[in-house]
Protein backbone atom coordinates (compact mmCIF):
# COMPACT_ATOMS: atom_id res chain seq x y z
CA UNK A 1 0.00 0.00 0.00
CA UNK A 2 1.57 3.22 -0.99
CA UNK A 3 1.43 5.97 1.80
CA UNK A 4 0.56 9.33 1.81
CA UNK A 5 4.60 10.29 1.85
CA UNK A 6 5.39 8.33 -1.42
CA UNK A 7 2.41 9.97 -3.23
CA UNK A 8 3.29 13.49 -1.83
CA UNK A 9 6.95 12.55 -3.33
CA UNK A 10 5.91 11.30 -6.34
CA UNK A 11 3.16 14.39 -7.09
CA UNK A 12 6.92 16.58 -5.98
CA UNK A 13 8.78 15.15 -8.63
CA UNK A 14 6.01 15.87 -11.28
CA UNK A 15 5.49 19.52 -10.05
CA UNK A 16 9.54 19.66 -10.20
CA UNK A 17 8.91 18.52 -13.87
CA UNK A 18 6.60 21.25 -15.02
CA UNK A 19 7.55 24.36 -13.14
CA UNK A 20 10.15 24.69 -15.88
CA UNK A 21 7.44 24.81 -18.53
CA UNK A 22 5.08 27.10 -16.65
CA UNK A 23 7.46 29.45 -14.52
CA UNK A 24 4.69 32.35 -14.29
CA UNK A 25 0.93 32.73 -14.05
CA UNK A 26 0.96 34.53 -18.21
CA UNK A 27 2.53 31.51 -19.27
CA UNK A 28 -0.67 28.90 -18.99
CA UNK A 29 -2.24 31.74 -20.70
CA UNK A 30 -0.21 31.62 -23.66
CA UNK A 31 -0.79 28.14 -24.05
CA UNK A 32 -4.70 29.06 -23.70
CA UNK A 33 -4.86 31.33 -26.44
CA UNK A 34 -2.36 29.64 -28.41
CA UNK A 35 -4.89 26.70 -28.54
CA UNK A 36 -7.90 29.14 -29.02
CA UNK A 37 -6.03 30.74 -32.06
CA UNK A 38 -5.55 27.06 -33.31
CA UNK A 39 -8.91 26.42 -32.75
CA UNK A 40 -9.83 29.53 -35.02
CA UNK A 41 -7.21 28.56 -37.55
CA UNK A 42 -8.84 24.96 -38.04
CA UNK A 43 -12.47 25.92 -37.91
CA UNK A 44 -11.48 28.67 -40.96
CA UNK A 45 -10.33 25.58 -42.91
CA UNK A 46 -13.08 23.80 -41.92
CA UNK A 47 -15.16 26.32 -43.73
CA UNK A 48 -13.47 25.54 -46.70
CA UNK A 49 -10.74 28.81 -46.26
CA UNK A 50 -7.35 28.82 -47.40
CA UNK A 51 -5.15 29.58 -44.43
CA UNK A 52 -1.28 30.54 -44.27
CA UNK A 53 1.20 32.55 -41.68
CA UNK A 54 2.78 35.49 -42.24
CA UNK A 55 5.03 37.96 -40.17
CA UNK A 56 4.55 41.36 -39.42
CA UNK A 57 6.70 42.19 -41.99
CA UNK A 58 4.33 40.53 -44.51
CA UNK A 59 6.80 37.36 -45.18
CA UNK A 60 5.04 33.72 -45.32
CA UNK A 61 6.18 31.84 -42.19
CA UNK A 62 6.29 28.08 -40.71
CA UNK A 63 7.80 29.63 -37.40
CA UNK A 64 4.93 31.41 -35.24
CA UNK A 65 5.73 33.75 -33.00
CA UNK A 66 3.46 35.00 -30.90
CA UNK A 67 3.46 37.85 -27.83
CA UNK A 68 3.41 37.12 -24.22
CA UNK A 69 1.30 39.97 -23.55
CA UNK A 70 -1.07 42.35 -25.98
CA UNK A 71 0.76 44.92 -27.76
CA UNK A 72 0.74 46.51 -31.07
CA UNK A 73 -0.45 45.10 -34.33
CA UNK A 74 2.76 47.01 -35.82
CA UNK A 75 5.12 45.94 -33.46
CA UNK A 76 8.32 44.35 -35.06
CA UNK A 77 10.39 43.53 -31.93
CA UNK A 78 10.12 40.52 -33.18
CA UNK A 79 8.76 38.85 -36.19
CA UNK A 80 5.27 38.27 -35.09
CA UNK A 81 2.99 35.62 -36.82
CA UNK A 82 -0.67 35.95 -37.88
CA UNK A 83 -2.77 33.59 -39.98
CA UNK A 84 -4.66 34.85 -43.31
CA UNK A 85 -7.78 32.93 -44.08
CA UNK A 86 -8.50 33.91 -47.68
CA UNK A 87 -12.59 32.36 -48.17
CA UNK A 88 -13.01 32.48 -52.07
CA UNK A 89 -12.27 35.22 -54.30
CA UNK A 90 -14.37 37.83 -53.48
CA UNK A 91 -14.44 38.08 -49.95
CA UNK A 92 -11.66 40.39 -48.58
CA UNK A 93 -9.38 38.10 -46.30
CA UNK A 94 -9.11 37.90 -42.74
CA UNK A 95 -5.95 38.11 -40.25
CA UNK A 96 -6.59 36.03 -36.71
CA UNK A 97 -4.02 37.34 -34.19
CA UNK A 98 -3.02 36.50 -30.91
CA UNK A 99 -2.63 39.54 -28.40
CA UNK A 100 -2.80 42.57 -30.31
CA UNK A 101 -5.08 46.43 -28.85
CA UNK A 102 -7.79 47.31 -30.85
CA UNK A 103 -9.54 50.89 -30.45
CA UNK A 104 -12.41 50.77 -28.88
CA UNK A 105 -16.09 53.61 -29.87
CA UNK A 106 -15.27 55.30 -27.29
CA UNK A 107 -11.18 56.23 -28.93
CA UNK A 108 -9.52 54.17 -26.52
CA UNK A 109 -7.65 50.61 -26.47
CA UNK A 110 -8.49 47.35 -25.44
CA UNK A 111 -6.23 44.08 -25.61
CA UNK A 112 -7.69 41.05 -27.36
CA UNK A 113 -6.27 37.75 -26.76
CA UNK A 114 -7.49 36.61 -29.90
CA UNK A 115 -8.68 39.14 -33.06
CA UNK A 116 -9.81 38.22 -36.17
CA UNK A 117 -9.87 41.21 -38.36
CA UNK A 118 -10.25 42.51 -41.54
CA UNK A 119 -6.69 42.00 -43.74
CA UNK A 120 -7.05 45.80 -45.20
CA UNK A 121 -7.42 47.29 -41.64
CA UNK A 122 -4.66 45.30 -40.48
CA UNK A 123 -2.54 46.26 -43.41
CA UNK A 124 -3.94 49.89 -43.19
CA UNK A 125 -2.30 49.89 -39.45
CA UNK A 126 0.77 48.13 -39.81
CA UNK A 127 1.24 51.00 -42.79
CA UNK A 128 1.04 54.01 -40.68
CA UNK A 129 1.30 52.28 -37.30
CA UNK A 130 -2.23 52.81 -35.54
CA UNK A 131 -4.60 50.30 -33.16
CA UNK A 132 -7.34 48.28 -35.95
CA UNK A 133 -10.80 49.97 -35.05
CA UNK A 134 -13.07 47.54 -33.69
CA UNK A 135 -15.85 48.27 -36.30
CA UNK A 136 -13.63 46.17 -38.88
CA UNK A 137 -13.36 43.19 -36.57
CA UNK A 138 -14.65 39.89 -36.87
CA UNK A 139 -14.54 38.14 -33.70
CA UNK A 140 -12.47 38.82 -30.81
CA UNK A 141 -12.12 36.60 -27.96
CA UNK A 142 -10.94 37.01 -24.10
CA UNK A 143 -9.17 34.08 -23.10
CA UNK A 144 -8.75 32.87 -19.46
CA UNK A 145 -7.15 29.88 -18.20
CA UNK A 146 -6.90 29.23 -14.30
CA UNK A 147 -6.04 26.48 -11.79
CA UNK A 148 -9.15 27.32 -9.52
CA UNK A 149 -12.95 27.10 -10.65
CA UNK A 150 -13.65 30.54 -8.55
CA UNK A 151 -13.02 32.65 -11.06
CA UNK A 152 -12.54 36.15 -9.94
CA UNK A 153 -15.87 38.08 -10.98
CA UNK A 154 -13.94 41.28 -11.94
CA UNK A 155 -13.17 39.14 -14.81
CA UNK A 156 -16.44 39.34 -16.06
CA UNK A 157 -17.01 43.07 -15.32
CA UNK A 158 -13.69 43.48 -17.71
CA UNK A 159 -15.24 41.46 -20.03
CA UNK A 160 -18.39 43.40 -19.88
CA UNK A 161 -16.80 46.63 -19.97
CA UNK A 162 -15.34 45.74 -23.16
CA UNK A 163 -18.26 44.68 -24.82
CA UNK A 164 -19.74 47.60 -24.19
CA UNK A 165 -17.03 49.70 -26.02
CA UNK A 166 -16.52 47.34 -28.93
CA UNK A 167 -18.68 47.20 -32.17
CA UNK A 168 -21.01 44.43 -32.12
CA UNK A 169 -20.09 43.17 -35.49
CA UNK A 170 -17.02 42.14 -33.37
CA UNK A 171 -18.66 39.54 -31.34
CA UNK A 172 -16.79 39.27 -28.00
CA UNK A 173 -16.90 36.21 -26.91
CA UNK A 174 -15.45 35.53 -23.23
CA UNK A 175 -13.75 31.83 -23.41
CA UNK A 176 -12.27 29.78 -20.19
CA UNK A 177 -10.75 26.79 -19.03
CA UNK A 178 -13.15 26.49 -15.99
CA UNK A 179 -16.46 27.20 -14.98
CA UNK A 180 -18.47 29.84 -12.26
CA UNK A 181 -21.41 30.07 -11.20
CA UNK A 182 -21.52 33.85 -10.73
CA UNK A 183 -19.74 34.21 -13.91
CA UNK A 184 -22.55 31.97 -15.88
CA UNK A 185 -25.43 34.18 -14.08
CA UNK A 186 -23.72 37.55 -14.90
CA UNK A 187 -22.99 36.85 -18.67
CA UNK A 188 -26.75 34.99 -18.66
CA UNK A 189 -28.18 38.15 -17.23
CA UNK A 190 -26.49 40.35 -19.56
CA UNK A 191 -27.11 38.19 -22.68
CA UNK A 192 -23.31 37.77 -23.42
CA UNK A 193 -21.23 34.92 -25.52
CA UNK A 194 -19.41 33.04 -23.28
CA UNK A 195 -18.33 29.43 -23.21
CA UNK A 196 -16.58 28.02 -20.33
CA UNK A 197 -15.21 24.37 -19.63
CA UNK A 198 -13.43 24.96 -22.43
CA UNK A 199 -10.64 22.42 -22.77
CA UNK A 200 -9.77 19.56 -25.23
CA UNK A 201 -12.20 17.24 -25.44
CA UNK A 202 -14.72 19.20 -23.79
CA UNK A 203 -18.25 19.57 -24.26
CA UNK A 204 -18.11 23.33 -24.87
CA UNK A 205 -15.41 23.22 -27.70
CA UNK A 206 -18.02 22.17 -30.27
CA UNK A 207 -19.96 24.71 -29.55
CA UNK A 208 -17.22 27.25 -29.37
CA UNK A 209 -16.28 25.99 -32.70
CA UNK A 210 -19.72 27.08 -33.90
CA UNK A 211 -19.28 30.60 -32.43
CA UNK A 212 -16.20 30.68 -34.08
CA UNK A 213 -18.21 29.67 -37.81
CA UNK A 214 -20.73 32.12 -37.13
CA UNK A 215 -18.25 35.01 -37.24
CA UNK A 216 -16.95 34.01 -40.34
CA UNK A 217 -20.72 33.16 -41.48
CA UNK A 218 -21.72 36.65 -40.90
CA UNK A 219 -18.27 38.40 -42.24
CA UNK A 220 -18.93 36.43 -45.44
CA UNK A 221 -22.67 37.49 -45.76
CA UNK A 222 -21.83 41.22 -45.98
CA UNK A 223 -18.76 40.13 -48.90
CA UNK A 224 -19.28 37.52 -50.55
CA UNK A 225 -22.91 35.91 -49.61
CA UNK A 226 -22.36 33.20 -52.17
CA UNK A 227 -20.18 31.43 -50.36
CA UNK A 228 -21.21 28.72 -48.37
CA UNK A 229 -19.11 27.33 -45.66
CA UNK B 1 -2.42 12.72 7.84
CA UNK B 2 -5.23 14.93 8.87
CA UNK B 3 -6.28 17.57 6.15
CA UNK B 4 -4.37 20.66 7.70
CA UNK B 5 -1.03 18.67 7.28
CA UNK B 6 -2.04 17.73 3.83
CA UNK B 7 -2.52 20.85 2.83
CA UNK B 8 0.36 22.33 4.60
CA UNK B 9 2.75 20.16 2.52
CA UNK B 10 1.29 20.43 -0.60
CA UNK B 11 1.23 24.20 -0.40
CA UNK B 12 5.03 24.05 0.50
CA UNK B 13 5.51 21.72 -2.62
CA UNK B 14 4.26 24.46 -4.99
CA UNK B 15 6.32 27.23 -3.02
CA UNK B 16 9.24 25.03 -3.37
CA UNK B 17 8.50 24.03 -7.37
CA UNK B 18 8.53 27.94 -7.62
CA UNK B 19 4.76 27.45 -8.94
CA UNK B 20 4.06 30.44 -6.81
CA UNK B 21 1.39 31.90 -8.98
CA UNK B 22 -0.37 28.77 -8.67
CA UNK B 23 -0.36 29.31 -4.72
CA UNK B 24 -2.00 32.99 -5.45
CA UNK B 25 -4.76 31.96 -7.52
CA UNK B 26 -5.33 29.03 -4.58
CA UNK B 27 -5.55 31.59 -2.11
CA UNK B 28 -7.77 33.75 -4.13
CA UNK B 29 -10.11 30.90 -4.18
CA UNK B 30 -9.90 30.38 -0.71
CA UNK B 31 -10.10 33.56 0.68
CA UNK B 32 -13.73 33.73 -1.90
CA UNK B 33 -14.83 30.90 0.52
CA UNK B 34 -17.78 28.56 -0.49
CA UNK B 35 -20.60 30.52 -2.12
CA UNK B 36 -23.82 29.93 -2.27
CA UNK B 37 -27.39 31.64 -3.30
CA UNK B 38 -30.05 31.52 -0.96
CA UNK B 39 -33.84 32.86 -0.20
CA UNK B 40 -34.24 34.43 2.94
CA UNK B 41 -37.95 34.34 3.97
CA UNK B 42 -39.78 35.27 7.30
CA UNK B 43 -41.80 32.63 9.26
CA UNK B 44 -43.90 35.53 10.20
CA UNK B 45 -44.57 36.23 6.58
CA UNK B 46 -45.52 32.86 5.78
CA UNK B 47 -47.58 32.64 8.64
CA UNK B 48 -49.28 35.93 7.70
CA UNK B 49 -50.23 34.36 3.44
CA UNK B 50 -51.86 31.30 5.85
CA UNK B 51 -54.24 34.18 8.21
CA UNK B 52 -57.61 32.48 7.87
CA UNK B 53 -56.39 29.05 8.27
CA UNK B 54 -57.10 27.23 11.14
CA UNK B 55 -55.37 24.01 12.69
CA UNK B 56 -53.10 23.00 15.58
CA UNK B 57 -50.06 25.23 14.20
CA UNK B 58 -51.83 28.82 14.36
CA UNK B 59 -53.26 27.38 17.84
CA UNK B 60 -52.27 30.49 20.71
CA UNK B 61 -51.10 32.84 17.47
CA UNK B 62 -53.03 36.06 16.62
CA UNK B 63 -52.10 37.19 13.71
CA UNK B 64 -54.32 40.58 14.09
CA UNK B 65 -52.14 41.66 16.50
CA UNK B 66 -48.85 43.53 16.42
CA UNK B 67 -45.77 41.65 17.84
CA UNK B 68 -42.72 43.40 19.78
CA UNK B 69 -39.88 43.50 17.76
CA UNK B 70 -38.42 40.37 20.10
CA UNK B 71 -40.93 38.49 19.65
CA UNK B 72 -40.43 38.01 16.04
CA UNK B 73 -39.27 34.93 14.44
CA UNK B 74 -36.04 34.36 13.02
CA UNK B 75 -35.40 34.57 9.28
CA UNK B 76 -35.46 30.98 7.59
CA UNK B 77 -32.81 30.67 4.93
CA UNK B 78 -33.35 28.35 2.34
CA UNK B 79 -31.20 27.13 -0.81
CA UNK B 80 -32.38 29.06 -3.70
CA UNK B 81 -34.16 26.95 -6.40
CA UNK B 82 -36.67 29.23 -8.06
CA UNK B 83 -35.84 31.40 -11.51
CA UNK B 84 -36.70 35.14 -10.37
CA UNK B 85 -33.10 36.25 -9.12
CA UNK B 86 -34.57 39.02 -7.21
CA UNK B 87 -35.49 36.61 -4.11
CA UNK B 88 -32.11 35.49 -4.64
CA UNK B 89 -29.32 36.21 -2.08
CA UNK B 90 -25.99 35.31 -2.06
CA UNK B 91 -23.92 33.67 1.23
CA UNK B 92 -20.58 32.59 1.56
CA UNK B 93 -18.80 30.44 4.02
CA UNK B 94 -15.55 29.72 4.53
CA UNK B 95 -13.79 26.42 3.53
CA UNK B 96 -12.97 23.36 5.57
CA UNK B 97 -9.31 22.35 5.82
CA UNK B 98 -10.65 19.46 3.79
CA UNK B 99 -12.12 21.87 1.22
CA UNK B 100 -8.81 23.63 1.20
CA UNK B 101 -7.23 20.33 -0.18
CA UNK B 102 -9.39 20.04 -2.65
CA UNK B 103 -8.91 23.47 -3.98
CA UNK B 104 -4.98 22.81 -4.10
CA UNK B 105 -5.22 18.67 -5.73
CA UNK B 106 -7.93 20.40 -8.26
CA UNK B 107 -5.32 23.60 -9.09
CA UNK B 108 -2.76 21.01 -9.27
CA UNK B 109 -4.77 18.87 -11.82
CA UNK B 110 -5.41 21.54 -13.89
CA UNK B 111 -1.32 22.63 -13.84
CA UNK B 112 0.02 18.50 -14.41
CA UNK B 113 -2.91 17.31 -16.51
CA UNK B 114 -5.39 19.90 -18.31
CA UNK B 115 -2.25 22.61 -18.99
CA UNK B 116 -0.52 19.82 -21.17
CA UNK B 117 -3.40 18.80 -22.71
CA UNK B 118 -4.45 21.91 -24.38
CA UNK B 119 -0.88 22.57 -24.73
CA UNK B 120 -0.75 19.06 -27.37
CA UNK B 121 -4.05 19.91 -28.53
CA UNK B 122 -2.22 23.02 -29.60
CA UNK B 123 0.44 21.53 -31.83
CA UNK B 124 -1.72 19.03 -32.95
CA UNK B 125 -4.52 21.43 -34.32
CA UNK B 126 -1.56 23.21 -36.34
CA UNK B 127 0.76 20.37 -37.08
CA UNK B 128 -1.69 18.02 -38.43
CA UNK B 129 -1.29 16.66 -41.89
CA UNK B 130 -5.01 15.69 -42.07
CA UNK B 131 -5.80 19.13 -41.39
CA UNK B 132 -4.90 20.54 -44.85
CA UNK B 133 -2.82 23.79 -42.74
CA UNK B 134 0.45 24.60 -43.72
CA UNK B 135 2.72 22.77 -41.61
CA UNK B 136 4.44 24.94 -37.97
CA UNK B 137 7.65 23.93 -37.45
CA UNK B 138 7.65 25.98 -34.33
CA UNK B 139 5.82 27.89 -31.72
CA UNK B 140 7.16 30.50 -29.92
CA UNK B 141 5.91 33.53 -27.45
CA UNK B 142 7.61 36.71 -27.47
CA UNK B 143 7.67 39.61 -24.95
CA UNK B 144 6.74 42.70 -27.02
CA UNK B 145 8.45 46.12 -26.48
CA UNK B 146 6.83 47.86 -23.41
CA UNK B 147 6.12 44.41 -22.16
CA UNK B 148 6.59 43.86 -17.82
CA UNK B 149 9.57 41.02 -17.73
CA UNK B 150 7.47 39.39 -15.31
CA UNK B 151 5.12 38.66 -18.81
CA UNK B 152 8.00 35.91 -19.64
CA UNK B 153 9.07 34.37 -22.95
CA UNK B 154 8.06 30.97 -23.48
CA UNK B 155 9.18 29.01 -26.17
CA UNK B 156 7.16 26.07 -27.79
CA UNK B 157 8.61 23.31 -29.46
CA UNK B 158 6.60 21.54 -31.74
CA UNK B 159 8.62 18.00 -31.67
CA UNK B 160 8.96 18.38 -27.75
CA UNK B 161 5.90 20.10 -26.36
CA UNK B 162 7.76 19.87 -23.03
CA UNK B 163 10.28 17.79 -21.72
CA UNK B 164 9.16 14.91 -19.70
CA UNK B 165 5.57 16.16 -20.09
CA UNK B 166 4.15 14.86 -23.73
CA UNK B 167 2.42 11.96 -23.08
CA UNK B 168 -1.00 10.65 -21.97
CA UNK B 169 0.77 7.78 -20.05
CA UNK B 170 2.09 10.64 -17.74
CA UNK B 171 -1.44 12.02 -17.42
CA UNK B 172 -2.73 8.56 -15.92
CA UNK B 173 -0.41 8.73 -13.16
CA UNK B 174 -0.51 12.06 -12.45
CA UNK B 175 -4.44 11.00 -12.47
CA UNK B 176 -3.83 8.04 -9.99
CA UNK B 177 -1.81 10.20 -7.39
CA UNK B 178 -4.01 12.91 -6.88
CA UNK B 179 -7.09 10.80 -6.75
CA UNK B 180 -5.02 8.71 -3.86
CA UNK B 181 -4.39 11.86 -1.91
CA UNK B 182 -8.34 13.21 -2.55
CA UNK B 183 -9.25 10.09 -0.81
CA UNK B 184 -7.85 11.26 2.17
CA UNK B 185 -9.87 14.35 2.67
CA UNK B 186 -13.07 12.07 1.49
CA UNK B 187 -15.22 13.43 -1.69
CA UNK B 188 -16.84 16.66 -1.79
CA UNK B 189 -20.64 16.02 -0.26
CA UNK B 190 -21.72 19.05 -0.84
CA UNK B 191 -21.45 18.98 -4.59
Amino acid sequence: MTSVNDLLQELNGYLSGIATSYGSSSQPCDVYEGYIFSLVVAEARNCRGIVHYETVRGVRTTQLVFRTTPGQIYSTKHPYTHAVITFGRIAPPLEVHIGVQVQGNSGVLHECDVLVLEKDEADLCRGVRVAPRSKNCALAIECKFYTTSRLNLGLARGFQGLVSDLASNARPTFVANVSTPSIRRYFGHRNRHWEDEAVPGGRSIPNLRSKIRDAFKFYLSKYDPSFSI
Amino acid sequence: MDPEELESRLRTMLAEADLMWVLQQVDDAISAGRTEVVTVKSRRRRLRRNAGQTGSIFDGFDETLPRAYEEREPYQVEKFTGVDVSKAQISTSPLSASDRVRVLLEAIQRLLVDLPRVHRAQVKLLHSPEMDLPLVDDIEFRRDEGAPPTSGDLTVLVDHIIVGFAGEDLDESVLRVLGRLGEVVGHDQRQ
